[in-house]
């Protein structure tokens, strides 16, 4: 008994002692920046979270290599959340507390929006890497930043290839009802095409289904039974990377022909992985092609990816961690201060920024980049660059507040 | 009466003690207090049920969803609940309260809603009863996924007002404590006790061991509702994964860690929980071992299921105080 308390007392004060040398390690020297990152590096939102994390650790590592922003070095905090909402709140207040003098971080709306409107509160400047809920920062306030471009952006962008360069004039939507990702973007991607076609009836019809479906074929019969009175350009699919691979395989499986469009919810590896050939001339937006490298500033970061962690880029939300790294630094070396307000108006300020997933400006009225949309198509099981655009008309952002269907 | 004076005197040294750190605590140690109560209110709930009368619930977090939820509805502005909620049935259109009532009806509703399901599922016992109840977990999470109207599904609800404070939650942890306190030292509790030790041999004394189950349930519920509430004032966002499988292991182990057969096993549980999390953070930080909390709280788990298996505190605070007191007294004399 008493042994037991003493090994127990002994291993209590081991871990005390422990975490109290690493907490009082943590001061910062006066010649560095604090800057905080949040991402669920465990949990659901690891497959997300975690490269976005790892592109953060590479810019930070990049950025002081090269001796810092204005002579000082940054010092990077970054908490794993656990993709737990309490832990999301706890570590923002702590950063505020800490002092960072901005906050990267996240991949989904909700952790993104819980830390940034503590982060507003303390008039802190919040960049969401990979969140792209293009209401975000009218929710939130003037400190949210996006560093990706909103979902009304890369439906439009879609409906755009579509109707100008492939001229389809009629589509068939699927929407994910439990995803509001999908419904967000199935919704934006309505409105456009609409506008595009200039025909309030180039909507065939809308299907439904669920995210953790495992057979299409009440939707596919439907689709076949349409096809048959009447002509059916193409198929866009609100899909998702858990989902994406088996609806495009039982589609083809079932003869379909027709041509699949969709959002950055195809960007994944397990898209040809599940349905092989079949994913074959599959088209979607997305951030950026890592496959298949568009530019030399893609190249040179994928690359620098590859050296640091001995593979490749898992998806495009490691390019976005990065982006929102070197964006950030970008800010504090134009406000030449530390001030979290100089760099929220520098931020502002941002025109033209040369980003791996893209060029940024934003400017006060918009926190969301008017950045190019990267379109692609899979072409031999990679992902290959279409063409980077910019869409001419954006759907109202406010849209996806009554989402179809 | 005889505890009268006592409790008032305790409420009362609690209430300086808040006040001390209402004045001096930062924004993020102000945080983990608040969040250290609301842990406590649901360990101590649970305790009544998975401690004292053996029936080991994995629900908790359910009710807490139901609490939180209902709350939340009955206190957002009136004002903004058309953007908000386009399909909201009639009934809620109007439906206001203000927060403390807010939050009884989301603990009552949950207690409703425990009585309802406590006819079928107490009836089963050990690792069946653990399942269903886990299985209604899973329910209340889908409801709300679905829901949309009411719940605005994966969304979440966003934009609840910021009414939590220090002051509502200990208030609440103080009324939990008192409670369940009362009843487990009572002939009720005695009964409990009764049953999850052998619960034949209590039956054979005439005591309605399904009754006393179901008032287990039934009140556990209510304050694991009453503390989602909190919860979502708190936090001012919620969304059903807010309250999943994780969020209940996370309960349980304070549970088990402190020691479920005790109250006051239970909330320092909850404090130790809270404490470890943020002292270790930094630990993962500086050796970039992510992840490292979650080992070492499974470790912690493990060793305690061996060496401890009660948890930390198989007696209540005041039993073991004294007789600390008393060793040392002893060691003195000799």
């Amino acid at each position: 008994m008493n042994t037991r308390n003493l090994v127990i007392g002994i291993v209590v004060m081991i871990v005390v002692i422990v975490a109290a040398y690493f907490a009082l390690q943590g001061g910062a020297g006066a010649q560095e920046i604090k800057v905080g990152a949040l991402y669920n590096i465990g949990g659901f939102m690891g497959s997300i979270d975690a490269p976005a994390a790892n592109g953060v650790k590479l810019a930070v590592k990049q950025i002081n290599e090269a001796g810092g922003i204005n002579g000082k070095k940054i010092k990077l905090i970054l908490i794993d959340t656990k993709s737990d909402q309490t832990e999301t709140a706890a570590a923002a207040k702590r950063l505020v507390q800490e002092g960072v003098v901005a906050m990267i971080g996240y991949g989904d709306t909700n952790f993104a929006r819980i830390a940034g409107e503590i982060a507003q509160a303390n008039k802190i400047p919040f960049i969401t890497s990979g969140a792209t809920h293009p209401l975000l920062p009218q929710w939130v306030g003037n400190y949210m930043f996006l560093a990706a471009f909103g979902d009304n952006a890369q439906a439009a962008a879609v409906a755009e290839y579509a109707v100008k360069k492939l001229g389809y004039k009629k589509v068939v939507v699927w929407v994910d009802v439990e995803m509001d990702f999908s419904r967000a973007v199935c919704t934006y991607f309505v409105d456009a095409f609409k506008h595009y076609t200039g025909d309030p009836n180039s909507i065939v019809y809308i299907d439904t289904f669920h995210t953790n479906d495992k057979d299409y074929s009440a939707q596919i019969a439907r689709l076949k039974d349409k096809m048959k009175s009447e002509k059916i350009d193409a198929i866009y699919i609100g899909a998702t990377p858990g989902n994406v691979g088996l609806i495009i395989k039982q589609i083809r499986d079932a003869g379909i022909d027709l041509p699949i469009l969709g959002e950055d919810g195809f960007d994944t590896p397990e898209m040809v992985k599940v349905a092989g050939k079949a994913a074959e001339g599959t088209i979607f937006a997305t951030h950026v092609s890592l496959d298949v490298p568009p530019n030399d500033r893609v190249k040179k970061f994928i690359e620098a990816y590859q050296k640091e962690y001995g593979r490749k880029p898992e998806n495009a939300f490691a390019a976005l961690g990065y982006d929102a790294m070197m964006l950030l630094a970008e800010a504090i070396k134009k406000a030449g201060s530390t001030d979290p307000t100089a760099i929220k108006n520098a931020l502002e300020q941002i025109k033209g920024f040369p980003a791996v997933t893209g060029t940024i400006t934003y400017s006060p009225q918009s926190h969301v980049p008017q950045k190019a949309v990267s379109v692609l198509q899979v072409k031999n099981g990679k992902f290959v660059t279409l063409e980077q655009l910019t869409p001419e008309y954006m759907p109202p952002a406010e849209l996806a507040l009554n989402p179809i269907p | 009466m005889r505890y009268a004076k006592r409790v008032l005197l305790t409420a009362l040294i609690g209430a300086a003690l808040l006040l001390l750190i209402d004045s001096f605590a930062s924004g993020y140690h102000m945080y983990l207090i608040e969040l250290m109560g609301i842990y406590a209110i649901l360990t101590v709930s649970l305790g009544l049920t998975n401690g004292f009368t053996d029936v080991f619930s994995l629900g908790h977090v359910g009710f807490m969803a139901v609490g939180a939820y209902t709350a939340s509805l009955l206190t957002f502005p009136l004002e903004k609940r058309p953007s908000y909620f386009p399909e909201l049935p009639e009934i809620l259109k109007g439906a206001y309260l203000p927060y403390p009532a807010a939050l009884i009806v989301g603990g009552l509703l949950a207690a409703a809603i425990a009585f309802v399901i406590g006819f079928p599922v107490l009836r089963l016992r050990g690792h069946y009863l653990a399942v269903a109840t886990l299985g209604f977990m899973a329910v209340v999470y889908s409801l709300l996924l679905n829901m949309e109207p009411i719940t605005r599904g994966a969304l979440g609800i966003s934009g609840i007002p910021e009414y939590t404070n220090i002051w509502w939650i200990y208030l609440w942890l103080g009324l939990t404590i008192y409670v369940t306190w009362r009843i487990v030292d009572s002939y009720h509790g005695r009964a409990m006790i009764a049953i999850r030790e052998d619960s034949i041999a209590a039956q054979s004394l005439g005591i309605d061991t399904f009754r006393y189950r179901l008032v287990a349930f039934v009140i556990g519920a209510f304050f694991a509702g009453v503390a989602g509430g909190l919860y979502a004032h708190l936090i001012t966002l919620i969304d059903p994964r807010a309250f999943s499988f994780v969020l209940t292991f996370n309960i349980i182990i304070m549970l088990i860690v402190g020691g479920m057969y005790t109250i006051s096993g239970a909330w320092l549980g909850a404090v130790l929980f809270t404490v470890l999390m943020q002292v270790l953070k930094p630990v993962e930080e500086s050796t970039g071992l992510y992840g490292l909390v979650e080992l070492i709280f499974s470790a912690l788990l493990v060793a305690i299921m061996i060496y401890k298996p009660r948890g930390i505190l198989e007696e209540e605070l005041p039993t073991v105080v004294r007789r600390w007191l008393k060793a040392g007294e002893e060691s003195k004399r000799s």
